[in-house]
């Protein structure tokens, strides 16, 4: 996201620090600063917002505060005035109905009339350019700015363009249907696909959370105004984006989910700037309309000391996390889990009881069984599955005589009427089991007494666990280990939606104090024995045989144009597959690497590859051994089978009965042919051969020049060579050594030829000729210039 | 070999060069090397590491999908990629790995800890090709649990690695990030082992290596392992072996990789 200096300074009467300082502290304690850079008058961040942090940071206003937190300046004040709406009348232009909450939590609107559209102010003009964005109008321009401050997007519509019934403008949130169609702000006309988010006022009037519609759209001749402040549900909103191919700086603030409680801030702030910047003599706040079914309740999150300790490794003491969790600007206190659970547990006894009941929605109004376990123990920070089942299994084993005031009691009440008796988790650990299977449970209060909420009695009761009907068949008690220490338990901020569990505070106090901060401990020592996967193990082993053996390792590319297993968004067409061979793609490979044989110093190209092949039943792991050379075919497949039955000698293996040589090159099922061989025990040692660097090869063509020198017998080659070398110079590439014979001359003499090949190249332009003559004559003429000795 | 006689050795590729080394490395360490399928079912490659569907953290990972066809369908269930499959699947289908870690979550769901492991292996990402990116590529990942891990244990293990992999005194530095399957989650920066931390173009003159991602085994996580986060915690880490291999050796192009160019694989 992009951020505004200027923007921030809004926050703060201190002075802020410089953008570089900015910079390092956020990226160093809260998410990367990719880059800043001076824009007219403004110096604009580029900030690379996560999805963890995306619910608060994609606006100014939860940039301003991280600053605050991580570098001590001290935010001391909304950028804007926030005045409450509470003053406000309901709207009669303007109702809200037929929504389901679960697509639209939540639903705000302001309506405004007698405003005058116009211009943006200069200051909104130039905020908004430096972050990139065109400047509208007043109205527009001003839920653009409320969105990039508090990151709730907003969208304006012109009061009298929307669809009227008996006076009253209804807006609703539904599905699109089939085949609808609608034309954006933009002006672009979508003809929508079912299942997309779409406003309702007689018809659709825009994509919910992305896009308004044309028809309401605001002008010059727009006198008044409804402000849509509205929290849609995050996956209907990435659905409905995904499915239009529209991404838009609203539904990507809804996608990544944002606290329902942010629209009342956003219109607060709109209607402020509305009287600021729009307003004349006549214009009225006529009303205020809001959809808010089910209050997201507030979030309690809770850690011990001991917890931080364990996964930061850093040796806190209770006086540095205090100091941090402040800095951190997040209301805490310390409790002692038991007392706050069991006095919770004994404040709401009465209260009714209700199956499925929500912990985040109906706690702490109703109850089921484990709801209010659950609900009981997240109230004192600590969080425990929401399943009595998975609760079993969470809790350590205790016996009853250990069992105190805020443990757990488990049974099973023999009422199946709803099939609830679980054997095993639900949720928490997949796949675990228990003996005895599990239907309810409650808090022991100590004295033999337990607190559960009942269905039979339909509420919460306190009984002796001896005398209950519903306790009758006791299946185990259980202690939640954080019940015995104390526990910092944070009224999370709304916005901070990131804060839900223990690790997520962990990470909030670790990354402020700072990761810098820990120091590297070694692991506990292990007797355990290494060992590899048997398919990279007897891999590696073979690779070691066929590098002995002069072959060197390729590894190709999975995608090709043909092969049985098609995907289905291939990143080109001539990719579509994934490949059912190895085999394929060596052979072009072997020519391209024969044309370069003399620039490798080869006589002939062996290769191979090991890797996982796709056929229509399964996968697995492939080799393909391949040799060329000038030889005839017969030849050529002799070569590759001498090595591979090296291979299957060495390991044990008969790779010739899970694979074939055709055209030089052998490919087989190594998995199959590896199946029978133990499981390894080890890891081969590998070191790497020290400062092994690579040199890019030049894209410049080779030239090849021969030149034979006779010698006198004596001379060895190492001598010839060294002539060759220093004369050649920096373009002499490679030598290669290819004859050597020995001939007495008439007179007697013994005299020696050696044969070079020589490779010329150069790193920056072609070889001319003229060059090249002038370089085998300078190596001819030192070599002739020594006694007796002649190039041919 | 003398320098005018043909080349006759083999060559191991520098993956496989980086990969066997890290291998042997970790075993010092007590980390064993596994593997696992490169075809995956959106269970093991997203949801059991707390990457669901229709959530924006998806867009973290381009992904490959493959085409369904009754023949696959019959296929997936007798062994390519078998196991659980989501509950909330986005194609229904199956898709390549975008990284390693579906092996783990395989390893963790039949062993239990302590588990020492690395996973090294080929894995895919739908993103456009250029010097520094590929559509597939080789990935390097790790995991500890055990009854007491930390932070502290990560920066031991990835100074031990580095420093050894590359042949120079190595610091480590966490800075915060995000990734769905741990918390907290870090971004691991190495000191240059060029210029030792001055300033130079390998680390663009700010003295650190962006290297890896790591982080705490995010409670849910270790939950879908079958393993109790409240008893046990654990570290994991991954990054890209292609990058290690570049930066190690000095490679420009990670496309020079795979084009089995032997101009460049007999340089090793
Ligand atoms: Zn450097």
């Amino acid at each position: 996201m992009l951020i505004s200096y200027k923007w921030l300074e809004r926050y703060f009467d201190e002075k802020l620090p410089e953008a570089e300082k900015i910079s390092s502290a956020l990226t160093m304690h809260s998410f990367e600063v990719e880059s800043f850079e001076a824009v007219e008058g403004d110096t604009v961040f580029n900030i690379k917002i996560l999805p963890d942090r995306a619910h608060d940071c994609l606006s100014h206003r939860g940039i301003a505060r991280e600053i605050s937190v991580i570098l001590g300046t001290r935010l001391n004040k909304e950028e804007y005035e926030l005045k409450p709406l509470s003053g406000i009348p309901e709207s009669k232009k303007v109702t809200i109905n037929y929504i389901d909450q679960k697509i639209c939590p939540r639903f705000s609107a302001l309506v405004i009339e007698n405003i005058k559209i116009k211009e943006s102010p200069g200051w909104l003009r130039e905020i908004l350019k430096s972050i990139g964005q065109k400047s509208i109008n007043n109205v527009v321009d001003i839920t653009n700015y409320v969105m990039f401050s508090m990151g709730q997007p907003l969208h304006a519509y012109d009061l009298s363009r929307l669809n009227q019934k008996d006076g009253v403008i209804d807006f609703g949130v539904r599905m699109s249907q089939k085949g609808e169609k609608l034309i954006t702000l933009d002006g672009k006309e979508y003809e929508m696909p079912g299942g997309l988010l779409v406003i309702e006022n007689e018809g659709a009037v825009g994509i919910a959370g992305i896009k308004g519609g044309n028809s309401s759209r605001i002008d010059e001749n727009t006198k008044s105004i409804v402000i849509e402040a509205a929290n849609f549900n995050p996956v209907a909103v990435r659905k409905s984006s995904k499915a239009i191919g529209l991404r838009t700086d609203a539904s990507i603030r809804f996608e990544n989910d944002i606290s329902p409680k942010l629209t009342l801030r956003a219109l607060e702030m709109a209607r402020g700037l509305v009287l600021e910047l729009a307003s004349t003599k006549d214009t009225i706040i006529e009303g205020f309309a809001d959809f808010y079914p089910i209050r997201r309740s507030d979030y309690k999150v809770g850690v011990s000391l001991e917890e931080i300790k364990k996964i930061t490794g850093i040796d806190f003491d209770d006086k540095e996390i205090k100091k941090i969790l402040d800095r951190a600007l997040l209301k805490y206190e310390v409790i002692n889990p038991r007392d706050v659970i069991v006095s919770l547990a004994k404040e709401n006894l009465g209260k009714p009881y209700k199956y499925g009941a929500s912990v985040t929605a109906d706690a702490p109004n109703a109850f089921d069984c484990s709801s209010f376990i659950s609900w009981l123990y997240a109230q004192a920070g600590i969080s425990i599955p929401r399943i009595s089942i998975d609760q079993y299994i969470y809790g350590a084993e205790i016996s009853r005589e250990k069992t105190k005031p805020g443990d757990l009691v488990f049974c099973n009440t023999h009422r199946d009427n709803r099939g609830v008796f679980h054997r095993k988790s639900i949720e928490f650990l997949p796949g675990t089991e228990v003996t005895k299977p599990v239907d309810h449970d409650g808090i022991y209060l100590g004295n033999g007494e337990v607190a559960h909420s009942t269905e039979i009695k339909g509420k919460i009761i306190v009984e002796l666990l001896d005398e209950s009907d519903s306790f009758k068949d006791i299946v185990g008690f259980r202690r939640v280990k954080e019940i015995d220490k104390d526990r910092y338990v944070i009224s999370v901020p709304f916005e901070r939606l990131d804060l839900r569990q223990p690790a997520d505070l962990i990470e909030e106090i670790a990354r402020i104090y700072g990761y810098e901060n820990i120091k590297p401990k070694k692991l506990e020592e292990t007797s355990a024995e290494v060992f590899t996967d048997k398919n990279s193990y007897y891999a590696d082993l073979m690779k070691d045989i066929l590098i002995g053996e002069g072959f060197s390792e390729i590894i190709s590319y999975s995608f090709k144009n043909n092969g049985k297993i098609e995907l289905l968004n291939p990143i080109a067409s001539d990719k579509g597959f994934l490949r059912a061979d190895l085999k394929n793609s060596m052979h072009d490979l072997l020519e391209f690497n024969f044309s370069n044989a003399e620039l490798l110093g080869l006589t002939e190209v062996k290769v191979f590859e090991v890797g996982t092949i796709f056929n229509s039943k399964a996968e697995h792991l492939s080799l393909a051994v391949a040799v060329k050379n000038n030889e005839k075919q017969k030849v050529v497949d002799e070569a590759v089978r001498a090595v591979i039955s090296k291979i299957s000698d060495d390991l044990k293996i008969d790779l010739m009965k899970f694979g074939v040589i055709e055209g030089g090159i052998y490919e087989g099922d190594f998995e199959k042919a590896i199946k029978n061989l133990p499981e390894p025990k080890e890891v081969i040692k590998f070191e790497s051969r020290p400062n092994l660097k690579f040199k890019t090869p030049s894209v410049y063509p080779f030239v090849l020049r021969d030149v034979a020198v006779f010698v006198p017998n004596g001379i060895s080659a190492d001598e010839v060579f060294a002539i060759i070398k220093k004369e050649g110079g920096n373009l002499l590439t490679r030598v290669r050594l290819f004859d050597v014979f020995e001939k007495t001359t008439e007179d007697g003499e013994k005299k020696i030829s050696y044969a070079f090949r020589l490779v010329f190249q150069s790193q920056s332009r072609t070889l001319t000729d003229e060059e090249m003559n002038t370089i085998m004559e300078r190596i001819n003429k030192a070599v002739n210039a020594k006694l007796n000795w002649q190039v041919r | 070999m003398k320098e005018y006689e043909a080349d006759t050795y083999g060559h191991l590729h520098p993956i496989s060069h980086i990969i066997r080394q890290t291998a042997y490395i970790f075993s010092q360490i007590g980390f064993s090397t596994v593997s696992g399928p490169e075809i995956e079912t959106e269970y093991y490659n997203f949801d059991a590491l707390n990457i669901p569907a229709h959530h924006p953290a998806r867009d973290m990972w381009d992904t490959f999908w493959l085409k369904q066809t009754n023949n696959q369908q019959s296929a997936a269930d007798d062994g390519l990629a078998g196991g659980k499959d989501s509950k909330s699947s986005v194609v229904g289908s199956k898709l390549l790995r975008t990284h390693t870690s579906p092996v783990q979550v395989r390893f963790a769901e039949k062993n239990k800890p302590p588990i020492r492991i690395i996973v090294p292996g080929k894995t895919f990402r739908h993103e456009a090709t250029d010097a520094t990116h590929e559509a597939q590529f080789f990935q390097l990942e790790g995991l500890y649990i055990d009854t007491d891990v930390s932070l502290a244990n990560l920066k031991f293990v990835l100074e031990f690695y580095l420093e050894k992999l590359f042949g120079s005194k190595t610091d480590i530095r966490f800075r915060p990030s995000f990734f769905p399957f741990v918390e907290p989650g870090v971004e691991i920066d190495m000191s240059c082992f060029k210029c030792g931390g001055s300033g130079c173009p390998t680390c663009k003159q700010s003295g650190w290596i962006e290297i890896m991602g790591a982080g705490m085994v995010h409670p849910k996580v270790l939950s879908n392992m079958g393993i109790h986060p409240k008893r046990f915690s654990g570290f994991a880490f991954g990054g890209g072996i292609d990058r290690l291999a570049m930066l190690k050796f000095g490679i420009g192009d990670i496309r020079s990789l795979y084009t089995g160019d032997l101009r460049l694989i007999n340089q090793f």
